[in-house]
C-alpha cells in the first residue's frame, strides 16, 4: 500500500475529501476518473488509520473517535454504500473494512456507530438491496453480517418489508452471492434467540409460507441449506411454540415424508432431522 | 466479485451455456473441466463439485470461493462466476492452458535428464517473483494460501504465472476483520511443503506459513520434487521438525549435484527455510531479494516453461492418475490425532502403481502391509475396516504386500474365518493374527478396494515425540472416496498402556480400548479385572458399526467411557446420555445387582436418515453387550 507520509490529514480533512470525491463519482462527470482515484486514496489512508498498516501502529483513539464522528455528522457512511458499485474493487472491500471496525466501535458498553445506524436505517436496507447488485453483493453481506450481530440492528432488518426479499436474494443463480445472503438470513433468523423467537411468532404465516418455496427450491443448494436451517430453528428450544405451530400442520408433516424420499443423501438427513422432531412431539 | 470485463455479456449462469470439454484436472471432491462459453465465445475451466459427496458445511465452500472472488490480482487465479447444476457447484475460472507447474516439471523429468536441475534460475526467479507478487496481494488481503506448492501454481499460455486452489485457504482475520485475530490454529496443507509451526500447532502462524511453503516450492523448481517427498507424511513432519531446514542437496542422490545453482538462489531458500517465522522475510521483502532481479519477462516462460509443457490430451491422462501420498490434507481430528486425507477422487489402485511404482513403494501409507503379531490373539471385528495388531517389537520389519495380493488373499480365506457373530448385512473384516503370519480377511457385501495400511514405524516413531500418553485415537477422513482404506490398528502393546489406534474409515471407526494390558497372553487376567463390551451402532452412513471396549472395574466409570467415545468422534454427543446410562446398566447387571440380560438395546438420541426405527436392525437404536 502506497501513500504513506500524507497521512498527516486530520479525520475530519480525510473525511471531507472522501466526501467529496465520492460525490464527484455520483455525478459520473469527466472528471469521473480522477474521482474513482481520489476515493481509492482516501479509502486507503482511512483504513490505515483504522488498522495500522505494517510499519504503522493503528490511530489512537481520539483521533479514531474524531474520525467516526465526522463519519456520522456527514453522512458518509451512506454515501459510500449507495455509491458502493461506482466505486473501484480494491475500494469495495476498504469500504466494508472500514465500515466494520467503524461499527465495532465502543465506548464502555455503548456502540456509538450501532446507535448512529438505528437513527439512519436506510443504511441498513440500502445494504440489504446491495443483493440486487452482482457487484457489490459480498461487500454488502460482509457489513450486514456486522450489523446483523447487534441485536437493534438485527430487529430493524427482521421487522422490515426488505426482509422478506431475503427468500428471493437465497436463490439467485450465482451460488456465492446466495450463499451469502443465506448466511445473512441465517444470522438474522438465529443470531438473537429471544427476538428471533418473537418475530417468528409474530409472523409465523407471512414467514412460514415464504420459507416453504425455499423448500421446494429446484436449486439443490437452496434446498439442503433451507431444510438444515429449518431443523435448527425448530430444534431450537427458544422457538418451541413455533415448532408446535409448525408440526401440527399435518402438509409440514407430508412435505418432510417427500423429503426423506429424496435421492440426495444429504437432503435426506437433513430431512430426518425435521421428520423426527414431528414424530417425537 | 468477478472482475468487471470489456465485454458486455456477463459470465452465464446455465448450464446450457457453456460446452464441457475435456478432464483437466482431478481434486477430492471436484472434477476440472475445460469449456467453453458459448455467449462470449470464451475458453475458461469449470470446477465441478460434488456437493453430494461435501459433507462439511456449506459455509466452508463459500468460503472458498469468496476468497476467490476478493482476489483481483493478474497473479491469482481469475474467478467468474459460479452456480448449482443438479447436486454439483460449478466454478467458473480462468483457463490457463500451460496447466500446473507441477505438470511441467513431471513432464520435463520425463522427457530430459534433468539430474543437475530442473530449470535454470532464470526461470525459477521468473516464475517464483510472479508467485510472490500474488502472495503479497493474497497477504495484504488478509488471506494465508496454505497450500502453496507447484501444483498449485498455473501457467497460461501466455506465460501469465497465477497461484490457484483455494481449497485450504484461509482469512487469517476472520470475516476480514483485520484487527480481531492475529493466528490460525488450524492444521492444513500439503505436509512436504508445511511449515514447522504449522505441523506443531502450539502457537499458531500466520503470513509466514507460506513464506516456508514458498521455499520448498523453490526447491521443488530446481529439484523436481519437493524435500522429503521419498518419505510418507509422518515421517516429513518428523523430519521437518526435527531437522535442520532443508536446501537444494537434501534430496540430492550425490553431493555436487546441484552446484550449477548459484549462492543468491541458495541464499533466498535458507531466508525462506527458517524454523523461526519471525526471521522468515515477508512477501514484500523478499521481492526485494537479489535473487529476483534475474527475473525475465512472461514472454521468457512461454519459451522455457509453457514450449516444453506437456500438452493438454498429455495433461487429461495424467490428471486421472494422480499420485497418491503426494497430495493430501494432513490435519488434526478431534482428539488430536493425526489425520491424513488423500486427495484422491478415484481410488484406483492399480493407476498409482502404473503411474510411480517407486514412489508408491516409499509411501507405506498408500498400501498394505502385512504385519505380524506373533504376541497377540486379539480378534478385532469392525465394518468395512481392518485393523491389525501390532507388536511394537515387531513393526520394524513388517512386511508390505502388494494390495491386489491382499484382496484376492481376502476373498479366499472369507468363508474360512467368518464367524457368525455378525449379522449378515454387516459387513466386516477381520484380522487373525497367528504366530507367523496374520490373515488378513475381508468379506464385504460392498466392494472394498484397497486396504491401506499405515506404516507402523513411523506412527509409532511420531507419537513418541509428541509424547502422547493418553490414547491418541486418530481416525482418517477417507469418506469422500469410494474406496475403503484400511489402516492398522495398534492395540495390545507390552509396554505401553495404551495404544495410539488408527481407524480408516470415518463412518466406521473402531475401537478398541485396551486397558491396563500387561500381556496379550494374559486374557484371563484382563477379564477379572475388566468387562470386555461391544457397542453396536448405526453410523450417519447407515453403516452397523461394533465398537469394542474394555470397561475397568472400579477404574472406569460409564459416563467416562461415554465421553471418551465422543471425544475419539466415535458417537454423536447427544448420546453420551443413552449410552452411559445403558452402559451403568448393564455394568450392574453384570456385577450382580440386578437381573437382566447381557444386552441391552436403546434408543439413541441422534439418528440417521431412515425410514422407521427399528429396534431389531437398530435404526435409531444401539445395542451394548458384554463379551464372553
Amino acid at each position: 500500500m502506497p501513500l504513506f507520509g500524507k497521512s498527516q490529514k486530520s479525520p475530519a480533512e480525510l473525511v471531507r475529501s472522501l466526501k467529496d470525491a465520492v460525490t464527484a463519482l455520483e455525478r459520473g462527470d469527466k472528471k469521473a476518473e480522477k474521482a474513482q482515484e481520489d476515493v481509492s486514496k482516501n479509502l486507503v489512508l482511512i483504513k490505515n488509520m483504522l488498522y495500522g498498516t505494517s510499519d504503522a501502529e493503528p490511530q489512537t483513539d481520539i483521533i479514531v473517535a474524531q474520525l467516526a464522528q465526522e463519519l456520522y455528522n456527514t453522512n458518509l457512511l451512506l454515501l459510500l454504500i449507495q455509491n458502493l458499485s461506482r466505486i473501484d474493487f480494491e475500494g469495495k472491500k476498504d469500504v466494508a473494512q472500514v465500515f466494520n471496525n467503524v461499527l465495532r466501535r465502543q465506548i464502555g458498553t455503548r456502540s456509538p456507530t450501532v446507535e448512529y445506524i438505528c437513527t439512519k436505517p436506510e443504511i441498513l436496507f440500502t445494504l440489504m438491496s446491495g443483493y440486487e447488485h452482482q457487484e457489490i453483493a459480498s461487500n454488502c453481506g460482509t457489513m450486514l453480517r456486522e450489523c446483523a450481530r447487534y441485536e437493534a440492528l438485527a430487529k430493524i432488518m427482521l421487522y422490515s418489508d426488505d426482509f422478506y426479499n431475503f427468500f428471493r436474494y437465497v436463490e439467485v443463480s450465482t451460488f456465492d452471492i446466495a450463499s451469502d445472503a443465506f448466511s445473512t438470513f441465517k444470522e438474522l433468523l438465529t443470531r438473537h434467540k429471544m427476538l428471533c423467537a418473537e418475530f417468528l411468532e409474530a409472523n409465523y404465516d407471512k414467514v412460514f409460507s415464504h420459507y416453504q418455496r425455499l423448500l421446494n427450491s429446484e436449486n439443490y443448494v437452496t434446498r439442503r441449506q433451507s431444510l438444515k436451517l429449518l431443523g435448527e430453528l425448530l430444534l431450537d428450544r427458544h422457538n418451541f411454540s413455533i415448532m408446535t405451530r409448525y408440526i401440527t400442520n399435518p402438509d409440514n408433516l407430508k412435505l418432510m415424508m417427500n423429503m426423506l424420499k429424496e435421492k440426495s443423501r444429504n437432503i435426506q438427513f437433513e430431512a430426518f432431522h425435521v421428520f423426527k422432531v414431528c414424530v417425537i412431539n | 466479485m468477478a472482475t468487471s470485463t470489456s465485454v458486455s455479456v456477463p459470465w452465464p449462469n446455465s448450464e446450457a451455456d457453456y460446452e464441457i470439454g475435456d478432464v483437466i484436472g482431478v481434486g477430492a471432491t471436484a472434477v476440472v473441466y475445460d469449456a467453453v462459453c458459448k455467449p462470449r465465445n470464451e475458453k475458461c475451466a469449470i470446477k465441478r463439485i460434488n456437493l453430494e459427496k461435501w459433507n462439511t458445511s456449506m459455509d466452508e465452500l463459500l468460503k472458498e470461493i469468496q476468497a476467490m472472488s476478493s482476489c483481483n490480482h493478474e497473479n491469482v487465479v481469475t474467478y467468474y462466476t459460479s452456480f448449482v447444476v443438479n447436486d454439483e457447484l460449478w466454478l467458473v475460472l480462468k483457463l490457463l492452458e500451460g496447466g500446473s507447474l507441477l505438470d511441467v516439471i513431471k513432464h520435463k523429468l520425463k522427457v530430459s535428464n534433468c539430474k543437475h536441475g530442473v530449470f535454470d534460475e532464470a526461470t525459477i526467479a521468473t516464475v517464483l517473483k510472479e508467485v510472490l507478487k500474488g502472495l503479497e496481494y493474497f497477504h495484504s488481503n488478509g488471506q494465508i494460501h496454505r497450500d502453496i506448492k507447484a501444483g498449485n501454481i498455473l501457467l497460461g499460455e501466455d506465460g501469465t504465472v497465477q497461484i490457484a486452489d483455494f481449497g485450504v485457504s484461509a482469512w487469517l482475520a476472520t470475516d476480514k476483520d483485520l484487527s480481531r485475530q492475529k493466528v490460525r490454529h488450524t492444521f492444513v496443507g500439503t505436509p512436504c511443503w508445511m511449515a514447522p509451526e504449522v505441523m506443531e500447532q502450539d502457537h499458531g502462524y500466520d503470513f509466514k506459513a507460506d513464506i516456508w511453503s514458498f521455499g520448498i516450492t523453490a526447491i521443488e523448481m530446481a529439484t523436481g520434487t519437493a524435500p522429503y517427498h521419498k518419505y510418507p507424511p509422518m515421517k516429513v513432519l518428523m523430519l521437518t521438525l526435527q531437522n535442520e531446514p532443508p536446501n537444494l542437496d537434501t534430496g540430492a542422490d550425490e553431493k555436487e549435484q546441484y552446484k550449477a545453482y548459484g549462492k543468491t538462489f541458495r541464499k533466498m531458500i535458507v531466508d525462506c527455510l527458517q524454523k523461526d517465522p519471525s526471521k522468515r522475510p515477508t512477501a514484500i521483502e523478499l521481492l526485494k531479494h537479489p535473487f529476483f532481479r534475474k527475473a525475465k519477462d512472461k514472454k521468457y516462460l512461454t519459451q522455457t516453461l509453457v514450449a516444453i509443457g506437456p500438452t493438454m490430451e498429455n495433461r487429461v491422462h495424467k490428471a486421472s492418475k494422480k499420485q497418491p501420498g503426494t497430495s493430501g490434507r494432513l490435519h488434526r481430528s478431534v482428539t488430536g490425532g493425526w489425520v491424513w486425507s488423500e486427495d484422491e477422487e478415484e481410488g484406483d489402485a492399480h493407476e498409482s502403481d502404473e503411474e510411480n511404482p517407486n514412489v508408491e513403494d516409499k509411501r507405506p501409507m498408500n498400501q498394505l502391509q502385512r504385519a505380524d503379531s506373533s504376541g497377540s490373539d486379539n480378534d478385532i471385528t469392525v465394518m468395512e475396516s481392518a485393523k491389525d495388531t501390532n507388536n511394537e517389537l515387531e513393526t520394524k520389519n513388517t512386511e508390505k504386500i502388494a494390495t491386489k495380493n491382499i484382496k484376492e488373499e481376502s476373498k479366499s480365506n472369507e468363508s474360512e474365518i467368518k464367524k457368525p457373530v455378525i449379522e449378515s448385512e454387516t459387513k466386516d473384516i477381520k484380522e487373525q493374527s497367528n504366530n507367523q503370519s496374520s490373515k488378513l480377511v475381508s468379506k464385504t457385501t460392498e466392494s472394498i478396494n484397497i486396504l491401506k495400511i499405515a506404516d507402523t514405524e513411523s506412527n509409532l516413531e511420531i507419537n513418541s515425540f509428541k509424547k502422547s500418553e493418553t490414547a491418541d485415537t486418530k481416525k482418517e477422513s477417507e469418506t469422500k472416496y469410494p474406496k475403503k482404506i484400511l489402516e492398522p490398528k495398534e492395540s495390545a502393546n507390552i509396554e505401553i498402556k495404551t495404544e495410539p489406534q488408527h481407524t480408516a474409515n470415518k463412518f466406521d471407526p473402531a475401537e478398541n480400548k485396551t486397558i491396563s494390558l500387561q500381556e496379550t497372553k494374559a486374557v484371563d487376567e484382563t477379564i477379572i479385572k475388566s468387562i470386555s463390551l461391544v457397542l453396536r451402532l448405526r453410523n450417519s452412513m447407515k453403516e452397523l458399526n461394533d465398537i469394542r471396549f474394555e470397561f475397568a472395574i472400579g477404574k472406569d466409570t460409564a459416563e467416562g467411557i461415554a465421553t471418551e467415545l465422543v471425544g475419539a468422534g466415535l458417537v454423536e454427543p447427544q448420546d453420551a446420555e443413552p449410552i452411559s446410562m445403558n452402559l451403568g446398566k448393564l455394568l450392574d447387571i453384570h456385577c450382580g445387582k440386578s437381573p437382566g440380560p447381557k444386552a441391552i438395546t436403546f434408543h439413541l438420541n441422534s439418528t440417521i436418515p431412515t425410514d422407521a426405527f427399528d429396534d431389531k436392525a437398530l435404526y435409531g437404536f444401539a445395542q451394548i453387550s458384554i463379551v464372553e
